[in-house]
Order: structure tokens, then sequence, then C-alpha cells
């Protein structure tokens, strides 16, 4: 048995016993959620019990987050009593463990596809017309970057899938999977879909989404397009990008995935630059940044179930109503901002260093403004104003218990691998290995760029608070754009093919009323005066019998 | 007399039976559901070992006229033949049963008429599988589409029989270019075996040489349905729904892509296709249908005729990869059958049910039918490309077409469509699925059911048999 169905298997097993139990039963009793939760435990299991066997360490790490995030975020949404959430969520966890743990082409493609159907349904799940045309809107783009993934996969070379590399722009297929993994890793211009679809998804749902599909992409960035030197660049633009439109939105879901964008292109970095170190810097990061995020995203989520607002400006002065997710959030700020002492700071200092031994000095001062900007938008202004602040007078809604003991895994998970980065370093595939010793965080130089980093912010906050003030005005971008230029063409080419259909049936109708006219009438515009037409019956008759004939005679 | 011929003729002699058998509806039923059963066992034997060992015995001929034309089976198929009579009795077996439950539920007036030229438009279908010569593939193929004729009116409206003339007056017209060219391929080549087919139009000078590749392409693209010889198809969806299912799914459109894929493959040979430069009509014709009848359906209400232009588009994906890449058109062949099948299925269980023709009244439409919209989802995600379903695998071999063609452009239009085969079928999927209205779940027929269940889960067992990685 390969290593993708013994992942997969649990999944499937558990969406096919969760969809099958009656309605009744699934409202009385929670058997449906225990099911969901132990899931992601089995598939942990079985895991440490093949590690000794096949699964190299790239798989190894992406598969083990994978499923970590996936009891995190099953535990919080534990209280949720959606079937569609339930299943989706647990065939999109799974599919994703699926791509990163396949070893061929057709299992790698099938589990890509299973992704898309998924992460759909479970946006599907909110069941609000909102959601609904933001899932349609996400299974077209994602269709499209299937499609072209597909159709490289289709005409590589040759199928080998394990320890090869893709050569990039130089061959066309190859192209086609970079471009349609880049979609998938939400590389400006094509990352519209993060912002625009995740945040209309139900906060629950958000959890799960903002963990895998990006992070299979880098995944398959690390796998096969190491070392392509203008993935640098992108990486670069994205970073920034992702934070500047995170500094001017309103939406606290939104503001945090355009972080998913610019987070993601720190590993698109990484991923560039091509040294076994930086790989590996990317990997690390992808891990710290899915249980980060998934904890950002958590606590969001409690905050908008406690408060049922999703804007900055309709929140503030919650420190005291809520102090827990006060906490939750303060860790995961941190953890992304690269403060010591927590998991961002371990794996995003990996990237920086790999950058810095490259000698790329502006590509290094760009991560370092987008990481004053991450710390600005999301310690700082999301902080400030959701938790300090204006005093707002919103009734609480009390969180239930398992969405705080989610949240408070999460933080512990993000301080113990902050202070033990040994941990994650050992589960690389490169050991993490700098100038042969594994490599230390905790430098002084390290630890005074990242205190650099937080102080800036912190300052340019003070100064800039005026501004940095959420606004109540919602920002275009490409996606707004791409969804009217698709509606354009989609309505211009339905109508058009509409009036063409017209024309051809009027003209063919036409046509065959002249022909029908020529015959019967007695001078024809054809063939001039019709012999049929001028003869009585029986001669008629007799003349069509000959002509048979002579046809006969012919053709024998 | 040699078994294979009953392959074809238990059809026929069970069209008369159930004419006959109208005083008692059980026999007739039972001969109805039988004789499916019966020509699929033979089709699997199909060919039997002893022929196969025997090369003398290659045809059988059933009528000889002389002069090297005769009614003649072949015993030694081609795989496509044997791949098309298969997959038609196949899903002969589930489709009658489908019909039987759809004629009771539905009260359908004059149900042995419809009973009886089902079966023989089924079994022409067949006969035109195993047929061994043009001329024998031209008896059956008219046959089939006069079989389908009343099928079609059958309802007897104005509309239905308006539609039943159209779908006359198209096939009939193809029928008239087809025979022309086969004509003068007997009066050149003398010789219309699909054995000795390779140099079949050799023989035919220069001057009438490109004519009979138009009249023989021409002929069968009515049925293929290409643009603008496709419009005698959405119409005819106001026949019942069995019909629209098998017929106007699998065995007539199904019988227009075969005989363009013979003509390409067998009879003009691909070399004289790219020679002669029929191939970029083909390329022009086919991908320009793809587009245009995506677009039609996008912009379609009725779910019936959205399938019928989907349908459209998707045997113009058969008759593109053709050209391409065989094993690539004959797997989208299989694959877009047994999915299309399918909708159609689902959306004459939706109208006997709920009553339902419009997209635009089914909201919920999944909550009332749980386990029916289920299947329709597994086919519609099938054939956008997704998986389970076995269209993830075909969509797959259509992309990898293209390293035959010198220039892979043209397999781009294999990526564009899938995305619009998404943009008209998503939707409904969601509405289906996440309305917004208070829907009750209703018992549904199991009859209807069954067949479509076992249909879907063949299609979707498929993808992990047909490893082509």
């Amino acid at each position: 048995m390969t290593n993708f169905e013994i992942f997969l298997y649990p999944f499937l097993i558990s969406v096919i016993v969760i969809w099958s139990i009656p309605a009744n039963l699934y409202k009385k009793t929670s058997i449906a959620k225990y099911i969901h939760l132990l899931t992601p435990l089995a598939s942990m299991y079985l895991l440490f019990g093949t590690k000794e066997e096949t699964l190299p360490e790239l798989k190894f790490t992406f598969a083990f987050v994978f499923i970590l995030i996936t009891f995190l975020s099953s535990l919080n949404s534990l209280h949720i009593k959606n079937k569609w959430h339930d299943c989706s969520s647990l065939f999109y966890a799974g599919s994703a463990i699926g791509v990163v743990t396949s070893s061929n082409w057709l299992n790698f493609l099938l589990s890509w596809e299973m992704m898309l159907l998924g992460s759909v349904f479970l946006i599907l799940s909110k069941n609000d017309p909102e959601s609904r045309s933001a899932a349609i809107k996400y299974f077209y783009y994602h269709l499209f970057s299937g499609s072209l993934v597909m159709f490289g996969i289709a005409n590589l070379p040759n199928r080998e899938f394990d320890g090869i590399l893709l050569p990039g722009w130089d061959e066309p297929y190859s192209l086609l999977i970079l471009v349609g993994v880049l979609l998938n890793a939400a590389v400006p211009p094509l990352h519209s879909w993060v912002p625009d679809i995740y945040p209309k998804s139900s906060p629950t749902a958000n959890v799960f989404l903002s963990a895998f599909t990006t992070k299979a992409a880098v995944y398959v960035l690390i796998k096969f397009f190491v070392g392509l030197d203008f993935l640098i660049y992108i990486g670069a633009i994205m970073a920034i990008y992702g934070v500047v439109f995170a500094m001017i939105s309103n939406s606290m879901r939104k503001l945090l995935s355009y972080h998913i964008v610019s987070q993601v292109g720190y590993m698109v970095v990484g991923v560039g630059v091509g040294t076994s170190f930086s790989a590996d810097g990317s990997a690390a990061h992808a891990f710290s940044h899915i249980i980060y995020k998934g904890l950002l995203f958590m606590s969001v989520s409690s905050l908008i179930y406690a408060t049922g607002k999703e804007k900055i400006t309709e929140l503030g002065g919650l420190i005291k109503k809520t102090p827990f997710i006060f906490v939750g959030f303060a860790i995961g700020a941190l953890s992304i901002a690269g403060a010591p002492g927590f998991n961002g700071f371990i794996s995003k200092s990996m990237i920086v260093d790999s950058v810095h031994i490259a000698h790329l000095e502006t590509i290094s001062s760009m991560l370092s403004i987008a990481s004053i900007g991450t710390f600005l938008s999301i310690g700082m202004k999301m902080g400030w104003f959701i938790f300090f602040g204006k005093n707002t007078t919103i009734k609480l809604k009390k969180i239930p218990k398992n969405m705080s003991l989610a949240m408070g895994i999460s933080s512990i998970i993000c301080f113990i691998f902050g202070i033990k980065p040994n941990l994650l370093y050992g589960m690389l595939p490169g050991k993490a290995f700098v100038d042969s010793a594994v490599y230390n965080p905790w430098s002084k130089s390290h630890v005074l760029h990242a205190l650099e980093i937080l102080g800036v912010g912190f300052f340019v906050f003070l100064i800039f608070k005026k501004y940095i003030q959420p606004k109540e005005k919602t920002v275009k971008e490409f996606g707004h754009l791409y969804s009217k230029i698709f509606g354009l063409i989609l309505n211009t080419s339905i109508s058009f093919s509409k009036n063409v259909s017209k024309s051809l049936e009027l003209e063919i109708k036409n046509i065959c009323q002249n022909l029908k006219k020529d015959i019967r009438s007695e001078k024809s515009t054809l063939i001039g005066e019709n012999p049929l037409k001028t003869l009585p019956l029986g001669e008629r008759l007799l003349t069509v019998l000959f002509l048979m004939l002579v046809f006969l005679l012919l053709a024998g | 007399m040699n078994s294979i011929i009953w392959m074809f003729l238990a059809g026929f002699i069970a069209t008369v039976l159930i004419s006959l058998t109208d005083f008692n509806k059980k026999i007739r039923n039972f001969i109805f559901l039988f004789v499916p059963f019966f020509v699929f066992w033979k089709a699997l034997n199909w060919p039997s070992f002893e022929n196969v060992f025997n090369y003398k015995i290659q045809n059988i001929n059933l009528i000889d006229f002389g002069q090297n034309l005769s009614l003649a089976i072949s015993n030694n198929p081609d795989s496509i033949s044997k791949i098309f009579l298969l997959l038609v009795t196949f899903l002969w077996i589930f489709s009658s049963f489908y019909a039987l439950s759809y004629v009771k539920k539905n009260s359908l007036k004059k149900s042995t008429r419809f009973l009886s030229l089902f079966t023989l438009a089924v079994s022409s279908a067949v006969g035109l599988s195993i047929s061994a010569n043009l001329l024998t593939f031209f008896v059956f193929y008219e046959l089939l589409t006069i079989a389908t004729w009343p099928l079609v009116s059958h309802k007897e409206t104005k509309k239905a029989i308006g539609a039943g003339r159209r779908y006359l007056i198209y096939t009939l017209s193809g029928a008239c270019l087809m025979i022309l060219g086969i004509i003068i391929i007997w009066k050149y080549s003398g010789n219309l075996d699909f054995q000795q087919s390779r140099g079949m139009l050799e023989n035919i000078p220069n001057n009438l040489k490109n004519m009979t590749i138009a009249l023989l392409l021409t002929g069968s693209a009515v049925k293929a349905a290409i643009v603008p010889l496709h419009s005698w198809l959405p119409r005819a969806m106001v026949a019942p729904t069995p019909v629209s299912a098998l017929l106007h799914a699998v065995a007539v459109v199904k019988a227009g892509v075969f005989a363009m894929l013979i003509m390409i493959q067998n009879v003009i040979g691909i070399e004289l296709m790219f020679n002669s430069g029929a191939d970029s009509y083909i390329f022009v014709f086919s991908g320009a249908t793809i587009l245009y009848a995506s677009f039609r359906a996008c912009g379609e209400d009725s779910l019936k005729k959205r399938l019928a232009y989907s349908t459209v588009a998707h045997l113009s994906y058969i008759v593109y990869a053709g050209m391409l890449s065989v094993t690539a058109a004959v797997v989208h062949f299989v694959a877009h059958a047994l999915m299309k099948i399918v909708l159609f299925m689902v959306a004459g269980m939706i109208q006997t049910e709920t009553g339902k023709k419009r997209i635009s009244e089914m909201d919920d439409i999944g909550k009332t039918l749980p386990k029916t919209f289920t299947l329709f989802t597994l086919a519609a995600l099938g054939l956008i490309g997704l998986p389970p379903a076995i269209g993830f695998l075909s969509k797959f071999f259509l992309l990898s077409s293209a390293p035959n063609q010198p220039n892979f452009l043209s397999s781009w239009i294999f990526v564009f469509s899938g995305l619009l085969s998404g943009v008209y079928f998503f939707p409904v999927i969601v509405k289906g699925w996440f309305g917004n209205s208070n829907a009750e779940q209703r018992n549904e027929n199991l009859g209807m059911l069954i067949p479509m269940m076992l249909i879907t889960l063949s299609a979707c067992i498929a993808t992990f048999f047909g490893d082509g990685f």
C-alpha cells in the first residue's frame, strides 16, 4: 500500500460514516463530532507507525502539521452542528494530506482536485447567498488552476514523481504546472481568491481554509521548483503586497487573509533562493504559519462568535470582557510578527538569513519592511482597536469551552516550538543545517533584529495612529476586476451564441421555404421551369422511375 | 447459423414480440427486461474464441447482393466497435429498468409502442457496432434513425411532432450525403469491407477524393451534432426521458461520433485526413461547436436542454480528440456516456417526482431528493473533470493528447471548455444543495434510482481501473 492511501482512508471512512448518520441522531447526539475529532488522531497514529519505513522528511513535516491543524480546527468547531461542515472539512483535510503524502502523479492529481471539492463545499456549508456566490467564484479559480496543473502533468515527458525537479520556465508543460501552483499559492495578481472568498466562509471553516490550500501549493513549490530565481522577487513582492492591503482593510478576516498572501511570500522567497537551508526555512515557516495563523483565525472566530461583528470599526475595548481571547490573539500576533520566543521567530529568521547568505540585500530589506508591516497591522492595528481603543457596548455571548481549549492548545504549541526550535528543525529534510551546524536562531543579532522590527512597528503606530485607524471603506482590487471581466466575457458570449443560433435558424428556414416554393411553383428561380409540375401525374411517376434507373445503371 | 447474429436479431424479434404482447403487460415487460441481458452476455463473448482462431471465417454474410455488395457482420472487431457495443449493451440493461419504472410512474400512454421501438433502436445500435462493411453500417445507422423518430414524437403534441420532423430531416439529409460517399467508394474501389479499409479511398480519382471525404464526414457529422448541424438535438429533448437518456446521450449521438471515428480512422485514414486538409475543417468545426454549445448551455434554463447542449459540446470533444489520439477519444466516449446518461436520468427523476423542469425552480432539490441529487453531483463533477467519476480520467487523457500534435496550443480548448462545463454545472449543484426553501424529503422511486446508482458506481470504479499513468 502506498503512503497516500494510509493517510486518506481514515478521512474518507469518517466522511462516509458521518454522512450516513441519520438526521435525528445527528442532531441529538454529538457522535459525529467525536468521529470528527478522532479522525486526525487515527491519521497521526498511522503517520508515526510508518515513519521508519518510507515517508521522507518533507512529506512527514507537512503531513504532521496538516494532521495537527486538522485536530485543532476540529476541536475549534466542535460546537457547530452542520453535516456539510463536518464532512467537507474532513474531506478537505484528508485530501490536503493526500497531496503532501502521495508518491505518484495520479494520486497527487486526484487529491489535488479533491482538495478543491472539499474546500468549495466547506465554504458552501455556511449556506447564505454571499457564501454561495463566493464558493462559485472559488470553484472557477481553482478549476482553472487544477486544469493547468492537470494539463502540465498529462504532458510531462516522464512519469517520475519523487526526487525530481521540474525545469520551471524552460519547458511549457512544467510552466503550466508552475502557474497552476502559483495560483493556489495566492501569488499576486492571482491571489484575490484568498482575501475575497475566505471572509465569506463561516468563521470556523476559515480556520480549516487558512491551513491547507496555500500550504499544499508551497509544498509543491519546495518539492519541484526549488531554485527558480524569479520566485525570490515574486515572493518579496507578495510579502509587501499582502501587508499593504492588510493595512487598509477593515474586516478582521480579510486582514488576516491578506496576511496569508504576505506570509506565503516569505516561503516563496525561501523556495527561490534554492539552497537546502532556505528550502528548510520555507518548510519550517509553512509549519509555523499553519499553527499561528490557525490560532489567529481561531481567536477571530471566537470574537465573531462572542460579538457577532466582523469589522474592526464595530469593536473596541474588549480586553476586560474577553481576556482569554486577547491572550490567544496576542500570542498569534507575536508569532506572526516574529517575536523571539514564539514559533514565527524560529522559522522566519531562517528565510531572512538564507537571503542574507545569498547576498540579496534588497530582498532582505523588503522582507524587513514586510515584517514591520505585519506587526503594525496585526499586532498594533488589530490588537489596539479591538481590545483597547474606544469602548463599545456590545452584548457578549459566552464562547464555548472547545474554542477556548483549541486556542489554548495552539498557543502552547506556538510557545513550545518558539523556545525549543530543535523539535521543528529535526523534522526538516536538511535538518536546518547551515555551515555544517544546526541553525541557531537565538544569536544576538537575530534577537536584536527581531526586537528592532517590533520597536519600529510600535513607534510607527504611535506616530501614525490616526492614519492607520481602520476606515469603513471596501478596497477593490484584482478580484473585482476579474469577476467583472469574466462576467462580461461570459454574458457577451452567451448572447452572441444565442444570436448566432437565431440568425442561423432564420437563414435555414428561409432557404427551406424558398426551396419549397420553388418546387411547388411552376416557374422556379433555381432551375427555371419545373418539369415535374407541368406533367400529368402518371408521367411524373414514370420520369422518377426512369431517373432512378439511370442512377442505378450509372452506379452499377 | 452463427450465434453472433443473435446479438441484433434477438432485439428485432423482441421488438415484434413486445408489440404483440400488449394484452399481457407482465410478459411484455419480461421480454423487455430480458433481452438486454441476453445481448450483453452475447456481446461479452464476441468475438468468441473459435472464431478468433478460425481466420478463414472473418465475416458472416447475411445477404449477398453480388458485386462485393453484402450485408455482413464482423467477426474480428476493432477495439472501437467492441467498446461501443459493450457500452451500449451495458447501459441498455440499466436504462431498460429505468424506462419501465418511468413508464409506470408517469403512466405514459401507448407504452407498448414506446417499449418496442426503444428495443428496436438500441438493437440497431448494436447491429451498427458489429457491422463488417460500410453498407451494413449504413443500413443499421438509418434503422436507428427511423426507430428513434417515433420515440422523439412520442407525446404527439405539436412541439413533439415538429421536433420529430426536424430530427428526421436533419438525419436523413445526412444519410443522403453519406450514401453518396459510400457509392463513390464502392464504384471505384469495389470493396466496402472495413477489414481492407486502409486503402479504401486510394483508387478514387483526385478530383472526387476530396468530395468523397466531405460527403462522408458531413453525413456522419449530423448525428454527431456538429454546429451548424446540431439543432435537432436540443429540440429532440421533448421526448420522454429514457429516450433522451439512452438514445440522445448514448446510442444515437454516439453512433454519430462512432461513425466519425470510423470514417477518420478506418475509412479515410488519419494520414489522408491530414494530407487532404480535412483535418483543419474538423478542428475548426468541432472546436467552434465546443465553445458555441458550452455557451449555449450556460444560457439555458431548462435542465434537459442544458444537458443537451452539454452533450453537443462533449461530442465534439470526442471528434476533436479523435484527430489527436484515439485513446483519448475512446476514453471520453465511454466516460461521457456513463455520466451523461445518469444526468438525464436524474432530470427525468426530478421531473417525475416534483414536476420541475427549470433550473431556476430547483432550489433545494437536494433536500427533496437527496440520493438522486447526490448522483447528479457526482456525474456533473465528472463531466467537469473532477473526481471521483471517470470524467477526471478522461479529462486527463484529453489533455495528454496534445503532444501528438506539433502545436500543443490545440489542447487549450479542453482547458477552457472544462471551465465552461464548470460554469454550467456547478451553479446547479450549489442551487440544489444550498437553496433557501423549506423543502421536505420525498420518497424516491427505487426502480429509477437503482439503475442510476449502479451506473454512477461503475463510473466511479472505472476511474480506479483505467490506470493510464
